[in-house]
């Protein structure tokens, strides 16, 4: 009997000694890192960086948790209401959950030592300035988002224009006309200038504020612009004979599918433009160039919107030294490198165009000449002419009131005046809010 | 007080058999279905705006009052929920009768036509609405296109994009939507009807709609109208169809309750907002459904 309980605590100490150093293995803290890129591509790039990392930091265990970027925002408000808080997210619209202190402002850190060559000088101000509320940057940028007009430039050369001819709104208006035609002959137009495809809030209101930033307006100062607005307002209504009858109930996708097909011959989209593009014809991509907006009569330089993709630390993460060594890692030239050339833009400065061209083709390997041109396009405006997108703690809000009035507004329902009426009861207590 | 409690007791003790069977269902009720009612009713006296904050403030009925009252929507969503419901309500009662009507007939291929009439009823609404978005689309609807093909259009129509458009076709395909679960439950009625009454009405000169008005519809009409109120409150709470074919838009105009409380509370993360408009609504509906109840004289049956 003695025997026996001697040798079961002889197990019950090895055991715990064993456990125990199991247990020690297992100290590592976890980084609860959300990624809310869901496509198969985007996927096995984080697959593949997440198991570096692991690899990388033998102090931290790198966990990742997808979330769709449409569910984001909500996804992680109700966990942050659970008390239940990842330590870091890839983001856009950070500003609602900012305004909590959900995140930990990151300014100090980017200004002590670099790490990955990670510095404030290796950003495009544009998106560092997008990235940073009141003063506080809370987001490290990964790329840059810009908005830029699509052209067919076939069409237009057959026209016996060039995409340099789009210079002003007058020049716009001139061209879309030109490209509205009947082509083969049966009596209907069958061939638009222009499209808005405001049928979606989200684009209603992000074309349009590419449109009136072209003007030199953001469209959420609308009381204290009225004359800008109004010529925004007027403009818009005076392109609609170019546009399709239906666009008001268009969506993006509706919209490429148009472009594609040669239907329509400019239409306003995002940097992402190549990812959506090429499964609907990637050969139109051969045709396709990339121009800011032409300015409106109270602009004297184009202005065109960007907005970053970025990194952001959640202010309750336990390992907030080791989230913000990971966040230097996936931000460094390489990384940024290959996410950008995936999808949308670099954010840092010191990837060059011809860098990021030759990144960009590996993931278009039967356009890449057509891709290199258009992200090259996107990117100069990016460089040249971004100006920080507005950030809008109600944005889905704003931009489901902005694109009633809007679509009321195009189908001839409200005039200029009464449009303007409504948009200004409408947007300043959103923005205020 | 002692002899209540008795009688309670013996009555538990005579009974606790079928008590013991219906207490899982009343304890899933209680948790699943009272509490949350309960919990919404509650939050509504309470500012809850998570962009604010997350500690909820009490505030009495200051949510009500701006709802009611300084709300932009509400009254046009209310207005919008009332013609989604009762609209496509009336005409599913209509077309189902209809329907069931024609299938209770003895024609060649009866069972393939009942067989071949549920397939709307029983197709996923996300396919319903992807089908129909295609269908309608302004751009390459097939709508548009054999309309203009044939003459009757001669611009392409966005039909979801149109104010003057958008309710009649959205009551449609509601319609075509539900109509089957009608018909299916009145021609079970009409079955009930005597085949000998029918013929009497006949051999005393009824043509066909004097024996529906006075003969079929006498007869189902406790089925008609619980049918009918099943459908009105299904469709009054019922998110999934607007929010598939038009999400709401364009702005407020095909905006119902269920999309506007799913907006406000998830959207703008107004949960105190939501919760008022939630049980702003499930007063309208239990009002109806109380005076329904009464002036259909369901009550008695």
């Amino acid at each position: 009997m003695k025997k026996l309980l001697t040798g079961l605590l002889v197990v019950f100490l090895f055991s715990g000694l064993i456990f125990g150093g199991f247990s020690q293995a297992q100290d590592e803290p976890t980084i609860t890192y959300i990624e809310p890129g869901t496509s198969e591509a985007e996927k096995a790039r984080t697959e593949r960086i997440s198991k570096e990392i692991n690899e990388q930091f033998d102090d931290l265990d790198f966990q990742v948790e997808y979330i769709p970027w449409g569910q984001l925002r909500n996804k992680i408000t109700t966990r942050l209401m659970a008390g239940d808080a990842p330590d870091m997210v890839l983001q856009q619209d950070f500003t609602a959950l900012a305004r909590l202190g959900a995140f930990e402002p990151l300014g100090d850190s980017l200004e002590g030592d670099p790490m990955y060559d990670v510095s404030e000088d290796n950003f495009n101000d544009a998106l560092l300035e997008y990235s940073t509320m009141n003063d506080e940057l809370y987001m490290l940028p990964l790329a840059g988002v810009a908005w830029g007009l699509v052209v067919r430039e076939d069409l237009l050369n057959e026209e016996g224009y060039s995409v340099k001819d789009l210079e002003t709104w007058e020049d716009f208006k001139e061209i879309a006309k030109a490209l509205t035609k009947d082509t083969d002959g049966d009596g209907d137009v069958d061939q638009y200038g222009y499209i808005y495809d405001s049928g979606a809030p989200r684009y209603a209101w992000r074309e349009a504020e590419l449109v009136a930033h072209s003007n030199n307006v953001r469209l959420e100062n609308v009381e204290a612009n009225e004359k800008k607005v109004k010529e925004f307002l007027s403009f818009i209504k005076d392109l609609k004979p170019y546009t399709p009858s239906g666009d008001t109930a268009m969506d993006l996708n509706d919209a490429y599918r148009a472009y594609a097909q040669g239907r329509v011959a400019m239409m306003v989209t995002g940097s992402w433009f190549n990812s959506n593009i090429v499964t609907v014809n990637k050969e139109v991509m051969k045709d396709t160039r990339v121009v800011p907006f032409p300015k409106g009569p109270s602009a004297d330089e184009f202005r065109v919107p960007v907005n970053a993709v970025g990194y952001s630390m959640f202010e309750k993460s336990q390992n907030k030294e080791k989230v913000w060594k990971v966040m230097n890692y996936l931000t460094s030239k390489e990384k940024a490198l290959s996410f950008a050339a995936m999808i949308n833009l670099p954010a840092r400065t010191d990837i060059s165009p011809e860098e990021f061209a030759e990144a960009s083709k590996e993931n278009y390997p039967e356009v890449p000449e057509a891709n290199a041109q258009i992200v090259t396009d996107f990117l100069e405006i990016q460089n040249k002419y971004g100006v920080p997108r507005s950030k809008l703690a109600y944005g889905p809000r704003i931009e489901k009131e902005f694109s009633g009035i809007i679509t009321n507004f195009r189908q001839g329902n409200l005039t200029v005046g009464e449009a303007y009426s409504q948009l200004s009861e409408t947007l300043p207590p959103l923005v205020k809010n | 007080m002692i002899s209540i409690f008795s009688s309670i007791y013996s009555r538990f003790k005579e009974n606790w058999v079928a008590y013991a069977f219906m207490a899982p269902l009343v304890i899933f009720l209680l948790i699943f279905g009272a509490y949350p009612v309960l919990n919404v009713i509650v939050l509504s006296f309470f500012k809850l705006d998570l962009y604010e904050s997350f500690q909820r403030v009490f505030h009495g009925l200051a949510g009500y009052r701006k709802i009611l009252f300084q709300d932009p929507h509400f009254w046009r969503v209310l207005s919008n929920t009332a013609i989604y419901s009762f609209g496509s309500t009336i005409l599913q009662v209509f077309v189902g009768f209809l329907a069931a009507w024609l299938l209770s007939k003895k024609i060649k291929g009866r069972a393939i036509f009942r067989g071949i009439m549920l397939i709307p009823w029983v197709t996923p609404i996300i396919v319903v609405g992807i089908a129909w978005r295609w269908m309608l689309n302004p751009s390459v609807g097939m709508l548009n296109f054999y309309l203009s093909k044939i003459g009757i259009i001669n611009n392409y129509i966005a039909w979801l994009g149109n104010e003057t458009t958008i309710w009649p076709v959205l009551l449609i395909i509601s319609t075509w939507k539900g109509y089957p679960y009608m018909a299916l439950m009145m021609l079970a009625g009409i079955q009930d009807v005597p085949e000998s009454l029918l013929e009497s009405a006949s051999m005393d000169g009824a043509n066909a709609l004097q024996k529906i008005r006075y003969v079929v519809l006498p007869i189902i009409k406790p089925i008609l109208l619980i049918t009918a109120l099943t459908a009105t409150l299904l469709t009054w709470n019922n998110f999934r169809f607007i929010y598939a074919m038009t999400k709401g838009g364009p702005g407020y105009s095909t905006t119902t309750i269920s999309i506007y409380i799913q907006s406000r509370s998830f959207q703008d993360f107004k949960l105190g907002e939501g919760a008022v408009i939630a049980t702003l609504s499930f007063l309208v509906l239990l009002a109806f459904t109380v005076v329904y109840i009464r002036r259909g004289g369901l009550e008695a049956q």
